[in-house]
């Protein structure tokens, strides 16, 4: 590991001055990837700065009926607090699905935010083509292992996904991310956070390298309970998703009046099926009904030769998650 | 065992840290050395540029081949035939990527990381072998020939011409890694021109050979401590480039070297399991009869060193039948090298073997299990002997009583709970039990209490505790007045700690030194006017709770009694434990029935193992919680192996994709539903005095084949290529019925 000057902040602002002044600066979490990162040589900051201390740690109602959860949140604390479990769970889900409680314990809300892919060839340096940790040097994946990565979104660059189950569950409740800066308050809808990898898969977010995230909001859900995560993995704990789904239905009688189907761990970002979202809405909720618009959906994925199978698995997990969420199971 | 503890007697230091395991030990000026690994898998490394990585501050020396200290011996010795060649920086070739072409030695372990990272090595590349699949038609057979090469019994065209089916299928097992909690570390420490050398091993002894032939010094001048080991499998039973280069920058630099090798390391640094594929053919008859077996296997093995896991082996003798053939032959591929791991062999083969057992069950329309019975073998076909002892029906009547197997309805996608497919699944568990010579040495002290001592290892199977509970009996001493002492070079020598026959080798030596020294005494108490047993017959006399006791009137005297009229004398007496005459006259083989539950999901493809049953003839049980325990893991560990674990290959690279715990998978306790682990403990008096078999290997073996078996009655698809993941069972689905 290279060595690097750690600081605390005492205040967000303290923070952005930091990041402003030394661009080679990784903000400290949880720092249950960034470690991880640092050990493989993956990232090597010249600065760590700890927010942990940051007056961001809380979980509140807002004014309007929603919920902000600040940056620093553990993800257990997250997933346990009683105003998640009793609007949002959904999230809750989502969170107790991914990693270990050890992990949990220590995640942050923000951290899970930015966390990295787990592209094999990102992963480890001994590989010397992956152009989102060298830029240019190539993307092994595309003729290599490939059985995790993207069938949505992805380019001849890069295509690996985004890795976290947190950030399905988010984009289905339509959260908003609220970032400070040196230019002041941003509110990035998280439909909108995340970049496509195009020809700079080395680039991942709307975020600025002095920004930092303040906290997540979520508006007031329409769907309450009719809402579900549906997680498939390798193995049943401790492991990253091979496709994942989380959807929100409303209804009015048995008809559709609004839904949010997002997909995880096959896109660069939580990729929401908005296709399938419009062919639903007004629909009458039935098993063929939603099956026809996970189909429209199912036809813009671009698989390769290693993961075809994540078509027909992400096509029944999001069947099962739609009519699991519209009670129909 | 009348001995039965509740605890090990090395837990509590376990579990407070007081054990020091091998990258525990704190010494004067030690320094770290940090691994430089090859990022190409074939050439020469032309030139290093080590400006950045000489420019970190507490940075002590980098070794390249440049300046490597010459070794006067290295490769294959013939001393050392059953070794790797590993990479000792003696030249600049690569031969496999992640292979070490240099050390960074610094103040601290951060510092020489640092290092490490920036050494910049320039490459001269040349085309390398790494792809599996492309090199099995060039396999060849492997150089030490005999019955790994190619066995044949019987006349196999004739019987398969006899048979009414035959079942003809192509078996694949993955790369797999060994991953014992303790990734291997070593310490290295010269003083002067003695050599302490710290190293987690499951064999101290054979350490101490290698680096003496290899540095040209005196094994007399080697010490290897190796007190506890966190985990082997086989791993530790070798020793790879980090320990001679400790060693090798310890003398460089006049100063201790400690390398702790990180898991990524420990994957390419050491060895794993090799790639197997193994096409097998059966024929029967309808009423299931076998009458022609053949397993033609090609393993993975590398120009380091060619060794056999003789996959088909098991094939030779698990049935009764009068026709087998199995050929090995070696896919040399330029990755890094492959060896041993737990249950070498079986654990493939006994995969492979019993889900060919099974298709032939579905062919014929005969239960799996009662298949397997009506093909029992009575005796050893390969050698013409009996078994030891055999109680495999036994195994499979239990197995089956507790499983609750009679109530399986034979056809495949037959059974349900909720929204889920269940299958259930079984197969035979097999590993030969081997002994080998050992010694031990057993010390009686003036305060009564016990010492006993051999160079063999705790590897985490409990050694401590086993060899306490054979001395406690044979003295009649209290396990808590017992001090064990292992893996130190200075203590009588012992074979590695492998191929499960620890407790049946060193067992026996403590067990025949414990009765030598124990008529030590009894004759010191003979003689002793003394004392109340003078004069007594030597064979009246019995041991219990630290006396010596007349049998015929309740005369007793105190093992420390004794021997303080004797001046303080400790007495002791040396033993060693060769293999007896059983091989002579038995084959020696442990058996099992193991059987699997499994839920899968019809739509998504998920697999749980719900409940598995495994009954075991292992001989003798000294410790049963150890026993289980090892047993249960190794069980886990099928369970592993065939849903989760393997390594894969990026042939382009000669590189794994999946070189950390984060992605090869073993299981999660999540993945681990009800375990039912028994033993038969019969004493198997004819193949050693202490009735013991050795348990280590068998847990794993079969317990793949019973969840693949599983998997195929729960969903009608029959997966032979491990692991049976998501992927795998979908794409088969879809051209399937569904």
């Amino acid at each position: 590991m290279r060595p690097f000057q750690f600081s605390q902040a005492g205040t967000i602002n303290a923070a952005i001055r930091v990041l402003q002044e030394h661009p080679s600066t990784r903000l400290l979490g949880g720092g249950t990837n960034l470690v991880d990162l640092m050990r493989e040589g993956i990232e090597q900051p010249d600065r760590l700065v700890d927010i942990q201390k940051l007056p961001l740690d809380k979980i509140d109602m807002l004014p309007e009926g929603g919920v902000r959860i600040g940056a620093t949140v553990r993800n257990t604390e997250i997933a346990n607090h009683p105003l998640i479990r009793k609007n949002y769970a959904l999230l809750a889900k989502a969170l107790l699905s991914g990693a270990s409680p050890q992990v949990r314990n220590m995640a942050t809300a923000g951290g899970n935010l930015m966390q990295r892919t787990r592209c094999y060839y990102f992963m480890d340096p001994g590989f010397h083509s992956c152009n989102k940790r060298v830029p240019g040097s190539g993307c092994s994946a595309l003729e290599g292992a490939h059985r995790i990565h993207a069938i949505f979104g992805g380019s001849e660059a890069c295509i690996a996904v985004h890795p976290s189950d947190m950030c399905v569950a988010l984009a289905a409740l339509d959260a908003v991310v609220q970032v400070e800066g040196p230019r002041g308050h941003r509110s990035i809808p998280i439909h909108d956070f995340y970049r496509l990898p195009g020809n700079t898969p080395h680039i991942e977010t709307e975020l600025v390298a002095d920004e930092i995230i303040t906290s997540i909001n979520l508006p007031k859900s329409p769907f309450g309970d009719r809402a579900e995560y549906l997680k498939v993995r390798d193995r049943r704990s401790f492991a990253f998703a091979l496709v994942s789904c989380a959807a929100g239905i409303a209804l009015e009688g048995s008809v559709i009046r609004d839904v949010r189907l997002v997909f995880g761990a096959v896109a660069p970002k939580p990729w929401r099926a908005l296709r399938a979202e419009r062919a639903l809405i007004g629909k009458r909720m039935s098993v063929d009904a939603v099956s026809d618009a996970v189909d429209l959906e199912m036809q813009t994925a671009v698989p390769r030769a290693g993961n075809k199978y994540k078509v027909p698995l992400l096509k029944r997990t999001a069947m099962r998650a739609l009519l699991a969420a519209g009670g129909v199971a | 065992m009348t001995v039965q503890p509740r605890w090990r007697v090395d837990g509590i230091a376990k579990v407070t840290g007081a054990a020091q395991f091998g990258a525990d030990f704190m010494l004067e000026r030690l320094a770290y050395g940090v691994p430089v690994l090859s990022t190409i898998a074939k050439g020469r490394v032309r030139r290093f540029d080590l400006h950045d990585a000489r420019s970190v501050r507490g940075l002590i020396e980098i070794i390249t081949p440049s300046n490597a200290l010459r070794l006067p011996n290295q490769g294959i010795h013939p001393e050392l035939k059953d070794a790797p060649r590993i990479a000792m920086l003696q030249d600049d070739g690569v031969y496999y990527s992640g292979q070490v072409i240099g050390l960074a030695v610094a103040e601290s372990l951060e510092a020489a990381q640092e290092a490490a990272s920036l050494v910049k090595a320039e490459y001269r590349s040349e085309d390398a072998l790494c792809d599996f699949e492309a090199q099995v038609a060039s396999a060849r057979p492997p150089q030490s020939g005999g019955d790994a090469a190619a066995y044949a019994r019987g006349d196999f065209a004739a019987a398969l011409s006899r048979s009414d089916v035959e079942v003809q299928a192509m078996y694949s097992t993955p790369v797999q890694h060994h991953n014992p909690m303790e990734p291997h570390a070593t310490i290295a420490h010269w003083e002067g021109d003695r050599l302490t050398l710290y190293e987690p091993s499951q064999w101290i002894v054979f350490v101490r050979t290698c680096i003496a032939v290899w540095f040209g010094v005196p094994e007399a001048n080697i010490r290897v401590l190796g007190p506890f080991v966190g985990g082997g499998f086989g791993g530790k039973g070798a020793l790879w480039s980090h320990s001679p280069l400790a060693v090798m920058a310890s003398k460089m630099l006049q100063r201790p070297v400690k390398i702790a090798l990180n898991r990524r390391e420990v994957y390419t640094v050491t060895a794993s399991r090799p790639r197997t594929q193994q096409k097998v053919l059966i024929g029967a008859t309808k009423a299931g009869e076998l009458l022609a077996i053949r397993n033609d296997v090609v393993l993975q093995a590398s120009p380091q060193i060619e060794l056999i896991e003789d996959s088909g082996t098991v094939s030779h003798h698990l049935y009764k039948c009068d026709a087998n053939a199995t050929s090995h032959r070696v896919a040399i591929l330029d990755t890094s090298p492959t060896w041993v791991m737990r249950a070498p062999g079986e654990a493939t083969g006994s995969y492979a073997l019993e889900s060919a057992v099974d298709e032939v069950a579905y062919r014929v329309g005969i239960d799996p299990l009662e298949l397997r019975l009506r093909n029992y073998a009575e005796k050893d076909q390969t050698n013409e002997k009996p078994y030891s002892q055999k109680l495999l029906r036994d195994c499979y009547t239990l197995g089956a009583k507790r499983f609750g197997w009679e109530h399986r309805p034979h056809a495949p996608r037959s059974m349900r709970k909720g929204n889920q497919w269940i299958g259930w699944g079984m197969a035979t568990a097999t590993y030969p039990a081997y002994r080998a010579a050992s010694s031990a040495v057993v010390r009686i002290s003036p305060d009564g209490k016990a010492f006993v001592g051999s160079a063999t290892h705790e590897i985490g199977t409990g050694t401590y505790t086993v060899l306490a509970q054979i001395a406690a009996e044979e003295l009649g001493i209290s396990i808590d007045q017992i001090d064990v002492r292992t893996g130190d070079t200075e203590l009588p020598p012992a074979i590695y700690s492998g191929g499960s026959l620890t407790v049946a080798t060193v067992g026996t030596a403590v067990q025949l030194a414990a009765q030598r020294v124990k008529q030590l005494v009894i004759q010191m108490a003979v003689d002793d006017p003394a004392s109340p047993l003078h004069q007594s017959e030597p064979a009246q006399i019995k041991v219990s709770e630290g006396e010596l006791i007349l049998d015929r009137n309740g005369a007793r005297e105190r093992y420390a009694d004794i021997l303080g009229r004797q001046g303080g004398r400790t007495v002791e007496a040396t033993a060693e434990a060769k293999p007896g005459q059983e091989i002579e006259r038995y084959s020696t083989h442990s058996f099992g029935a193991v059987f699997a539950e499994v839920g899968v999901d019809p739509d998504l493809f998920t697999v749980r193992v719900r409940r598995f049953v495994g009954v075991y003839d292992v001989g003798r049980v000294i410790n049963k919680k150890a026993g289980i325990n090892q047993l249960t893991g190794g069980a886990v560990w099928g369970i592993g192996m065939a849903l989760f674990e393997g390594a894969q290959m990026d042939p382009r690279y000669g590189r794994s994709v999946n070189m950390d715990l984060s992605e090869y998978h073993l299981p999660a306790h999540a993945d681990i539903g009800e375990m039912d682990i028994s033993v038969l403990d019969v004493p198997d008096l004819k193949f050693n005095p202490l009735g013991a078999r050795g348990m280590g290997e068998m847990g794993i073996t079969g317990a793949a084949a019973a969840v693949a078996n599983a998997v195929f009655h729960a969903t009608g698809i029959r997966i032979r290529d491990l692991p049976i993941t998501i992927d795998k069972l979908i794409e088969r689905s879809s051209n399937h019925s569904q």
